[in-house]
């Protein structure tokens, strides 16, 4: 074998550059000297010949290894039958399919390519269904189903739209650009339709809005809300790559924020951003980012201008030389036409929706779809802020002629103070110079009606603002009443109380309160906003005062009256509601307050949207509760999202924020993700610190989650540092047996039992017997006391005392937690260890046979 | 190569565990998710020598993963009849059953002591997802003199797959 591989190969692929037949194997003959090589290289031929597709494909594109089972003629999930294929994306495959159930109509069926996790995406879709069915919006096409088909693979089900891409659409009819503007309002406004339900789209593109025409009228519909995340397009996702440099999904078409690589903080103003990657192509001809560049250049190249690239101005890229004249002559105008009347206020609309940075973005796609129609209407846009000096830079810009033959104008508009009136006075001098000078006459009168409706329309808003007035002077008289009421109960209640011939000269405030509350019902009869508002408070009071209870009653009081008075979809009654649900989940009555949380969760979102205040109250709770049931799968994305919505809205420094950056580390905590809880526990309370004061009960809150996660990280002896002054000051506030502070003793005493045996053995006693003091037995916080004791006991050598207070603990838990949750699963599993350890082996392989397998 | 391919193996095997572990279709793509993923942690916008420094890397430890998972996986089946599968009709390495990866590595180990250069080609295009273009850069050589490079390695494993195939076959 002693054939030069170099050799080899060069004859091998000089025989391949000739043709087959004569001349290849006139050229072997000659070539090779030895059979030895005439033989490999012949081999290597033939291998060649007959290599196929080995290995040549993309290394990693799918499309070729899964034949698709579904095609025309097949029924799926047997109601749907596939007739015709409509389209075909990076996504997936679309039929047009007739449904035979529960009604006989045409569907558009979307099956999303195999290889995706499709309980996953089913998953995250029946999350969505629920607000999905929310959206009732002429220019949405609705999801009508979603699920898995027999053959495996996820498929949407939604109402056909037969039209086309927006953008060919106005191409192949040559719409102008105003034309093309009034196409694009209803589309964002159906936008902002479904970010007031909840969803978001996340994939818009000129594919996702279709345009057709009904009654000889375009109407355009946006398709595949929802479809998005249920597939769950994010760049970790192998849903985006399919190789170097390929991607399914459009980069062209993504928010900066989209183009991370971490996209946990995806919300409603990435879409308002797409949209305006939307108006910049019907304006322009193409994509800020064009398609050409992402075919051409690396993908994480194309990634990094998604985010930090400036886009060139509309008007900018007309004006360029590379834009092809046809863009022009599409919209009926010539290049210099075209780039003229873009230049200005539509420039300034569509960089406002493509700001890199979203706050400086419109808030809501429904802004952008108002400034569109500012725009289309002549009135001063926003996107510009209309101050004085715009304004006059816009009128005089536009009546340069007029203003340079009476030259006095534009010193009188600058100093002028009355600016509308003088404005409107000037309008019309300028009108008639205008009229003579030039072809801008029309724009001008429409400049001065426009100043001379707006008078009007003050004037209409003077008479509003006077009923308005007459209004609240009626609110507040009843408010004044209100008022009274409320004082005559607190000088009886609390003012009064420690008159002699009241409560006498040493009544405690909380006796006076107690008395006070019986009077209640009576003081604000026919007044149950002021009732309800006084109960929340008292609840709210005996809460804080660890008296839950109490404090129950109270809430459940409020819910109930501001439910009768207002109905259940008010906001106030929705609020009540979430502090109902949060006292039931302190109380650890789980199935009180699941329902509740859920239900008023539900409807806060509809109402109120998935950014408001009360919504994200609402889903924290709701978060928390689930993350309390051991629910950490759902617990997590919910904190997640509810976090990234308030850093949004409130900042990272605002103490809800805190709350939910703190709710979010105890679940990746609980998730076993101790590094990442760590760092944020420590943000947490060191921006606690820095805002509210060392001292704050949320910032020694924040130290005793600090303190757990360095016992955790095995720095128990730090863990006590931290929290011993945390016990002290809680002591000092609330008592040696208020909720707080044995909730930090309860630490204490695990980060002893590492340390310290016998002091953990000392201080969870006396834990123990505060809490069954004050708690039932079957409290979360008594049993976790009792089950930390009794490892106290153990790592104290005291085994045998262990195991009859841990067969207590698991007995009763029994009654509290679902059967996976973790406080069970934990505490048998300890069972079992101390049966073992007390020579009782049957017993632990007993416990140890119901135990979850671990994955 | 050495200082960061620990780091990359490490980061690669973390992530890769759990979802190559479940056997699940379309590996490679996975895997080449992982790899840019991994790319973009570890190394972010850093220079060119970087770039070919982590590929390099990526592909090596992409290779160990899935080969340290393909030997698993052999040896859950093993006992059967080992079904041949058609090598024409496998585009990618993600479509190669365990056993035929396997044989793919040994192929390619045999290849690389016959010729360094285009074993590197091929492991950068199999095991990071690079194209041959990409591929020719970090490397680089000219994008014709790549594309013969593949030209010529493809046929050469081809050759010697189906060769020992036809041999075991035989026995």
């Amino acid at each position: 074998m002693a054939v030069d591989p170099k050799h080899v190969e060069s004859v091998f692929h000089a025989a391949l550059d000739r043709s087959p037949g004569r001349e290849r194997s006139g050229y072997l003959d000659a070539a090779c000297d030895t059979p030895e090589l005439r033989q490999r290289v012949d081999r290597l031929l033939a291998a060649h010949d007959d290599i196929g597709e080995f290995l040549d494909g993309d290394p990693a594109d799918t499309t070729r290894e899964y034949p698709a089972p579904e095609s025309v003629g097949s029924v799926v999930v047997g109601r749907f039958k596939l007739l015709e294929k409509i389209g075909e994306g990076g996504m997936g495959v679309v039929f047009m399919a007739e449904q035979s159930e529960p009604v006989r109509r045409l569907v558009a069926v979307k099956l999303i390519k195999p290889g995706m996790d499709s309980q996953q995406v089913l998953a995250r879709f029946e999350s969505e269904r629920q607000a999905l069915a929310l959206m009732d919006h002429p220019n949405i096409a609705k999801i009508l189903d979603g699920g898995v088909t027999e053959a495996g693979r996820p498929f949407f089900a939604m109402e056909l739209v037969k039209g086309m891409p927006i953008t060919q659409f106005c191409d192949e009819r040559k719409l102008s650009v105003r034309e093309r503007l009034r196409l694009m309002v209803p589309v964002c406004q159906a936008v902002q339709h479904a970010h007031m339900k909840g969803i978001i789209h996340r994939d818009l593109k000129p594919g996702n809005v279709l345009v057709a025409l009904y009654d000889g009228v375009p109407v355009p519909r946006v398709i595949d809300f929802g479809v998005s995340k249920a597939v769950g397009q994010r760049l970790t996702d192998r849903t985006l790559f399919t190789g170097f440099g390929t991607v399914v999904g459009t980069p062209e078409y993504m928010a900066p924020e989209q183009a991370e690589f971490n996209q946990l903080d995806i919300d409603t103003r990435a879409d308002v951003y797409t949209l305006g990657i939307l108006l910049y192509e019907l304006i322009t001809g193409s994509p800020p980012i064009d398609g050409e560049r992402v075919k051409k250049a690396a993908l994480l190249e194309v990634l990094r201008a998604v985010r930090e690239e400036e886009p060139p101005k509309p008007s900018t890229r007309l004006s360029s030389p590379a834009t092809p004249a046809s863009v022009a002559a599409n919209r009926r105008s010539r290049q210099d036409q075209l780039t003229k009347a873009v230049r200005g206020e539509l420039d300034w609309i569509v960089m406002k929706a493509l700001e890199k940075d979203r706050g400086r973005r419109y808030d809501t796609a429904g802004a952008l779809a108002d400034d569109l129609g500012r725009f289309l209407a002549a009135e001063p846009v926003l996107a510009h802020p209309p101050t004085l000096a715009y304004r006059v830079r816009k009128f005089v810009g536009r009546n340069r002629a007029a203003v340079a033959a009476a030259s006095g104008i534009a010193v009188a508009l600058v100093a002028g103070t009355g600016v509308s009136a003088t404005l409107a006075v000037r309008a019309t001098q300028a009108e008639q110079a205008a009229l003579q000078a030039s072809e801008r006459a029309t724009e001008d009168r429409e400049i001065s009606q426009r100043l001379a409706e707006g008078e009007r329309a003050a004037r209409e808003e003077e008479k509003t603002q006077k009923l308005a007035a007459q209004k609240s002077a009626e609110e507040a008289k009843s408010v004044e009443a209100d008022a009274k009421a409320m004082l005559a109960f607190f000088d009886k209640a609390i003012l009064g109380a420690p008159r002699p011939q009241q409560g006498g000269k040493d009544v405690t405030l909380r006796q006076s309160l107690d008395r006070a509350e019986a009077d209640i019902a009576k003081a604000f009869a026919g007044r149950p906003h002021v009732e309800a508002a006084i109960r929340e408070r008292y609840g709210e009071t005996y809460r804080q005062m660890g008296d839950l209870p109490a404090a129950r009653r109270q809430h459940e009081l409020a819910h109930s009256l501001r439910g009768k008075a207002l109905g259940p979809d008010d906001s106030s009654t929705l609020r009540s509601g979430n502090q109902l649900a949060a006292v039931y989940r302190q109380l650890g009555q789980y199935d009180l307050a699941r329902p509740l949380y859920e239900e008023n969760h539900k409807r806060t979102l509809a109402l109120q949207g998935p950014d408001h205040a009360d919504t994200l109250r609402a889903a924290n709770g709701l978060a928390l509760l689930r993350h309390e049931l051991g629910d950490n799968d759902q617990a997590v994305p919910m904190f997640e999202d509810t976090l990234a919505r308030r850093r949004k809205t409130l900042g990272a420094d605002n103490a809800d924020t805190l709350v939910s950056l703190n709710n979010l580390a105890l679940g990746y905590s609980a998730l076993g993700r101790h590094d990442d809880a760590a760092k944020m526990y420590e943000e947490v309370f060191e921006r606690r610190k820095t805002s509210m004061g060392a001292d704050n009960i949320n910032t020694l809150l924040a130290q005793t989650n600090l303190a757990m996660a360095y016992h955790r990280a095995d720095k128990s002896e730090r863990a006590i540092e931290l929290l011993t002054p945390v016990v002290a000051s809680f002591k000092k506030t609330y008592g040696d047996d208020g909720l707080h502070t044995l909730r930090a003793q309860n630490h204490l005493v695990v980060a002893f039992t590492k340390t310290d045996p016998p002091a953990a053995v000392k201080l969870g006693e006396e834990t123990l017997k505060l809490r069954k003091a004050k708690l039932p037995a079957e409290h979360p916080d008594t049993l976790t006391s009792q089950h930390n004791l009794a490892l106290a006991y153990r790592a104290a050598g005291q085994t045998v005392k262990a195991v009859p207070m841990l067969e207590e603990v698991a007995e009763r838990l029994k009654k509290v937690y679902p059967e996976d949750h973790p406080d069970r699963v934990q505490t048998l599993g300890w069972l079992a260890m101390v049966y073992r350890e007390t020579n009782q082996p049957e017993k632990a392989d007993a416990i140890e046979k119901q135990l979850p397998k671990k994955p | 190569m050495s200082a960061l391919l620990p780091l990359v193996y490490d980061e690669l095997r973390r992530v890769a565990a759990a979802q190559i572990g479940r056997e699940t279709v379309g590996q490679s793509l996975t895997a080449t998710a992982l790899v840019h993923e991994a790319y973009l942690r570890l190394v972010g916008d850093q220079t060119f020598q970087n770039r070919a420094h982590f590929f390099a890397s990526a592909a090596e430890a992409m290779r160990r993963v899935l080969v340290d998972a393909a030997r698993k996986r052999g040896r859950l089946k093993r006992g059967g009849d080992r079904q041949r599968i058609d090598l024409r009709h496998i585009p990618s390495v993600a479509d190669l059953p365990p056993d035929d990866l396997l044989d793919l590595d040994e192929a390619l180990t045999a290849f690389a002591t016959e010729d360094p250069t285009k074993s590197e080609l091929v492991r950068l295009r199999f095991f990071a997802g690079l194209s041959v273009e990409e591929a020719a850069d970090l490397l680089g050589v000219s994008r014709a003199t790549a594309e013969r490079h593949w030209t010529y390695a493809r046929t050469w494993l081809f050759d010697r797959l189906t060769t020992s195939e036809k041999k075991s076959a035989g026995e």
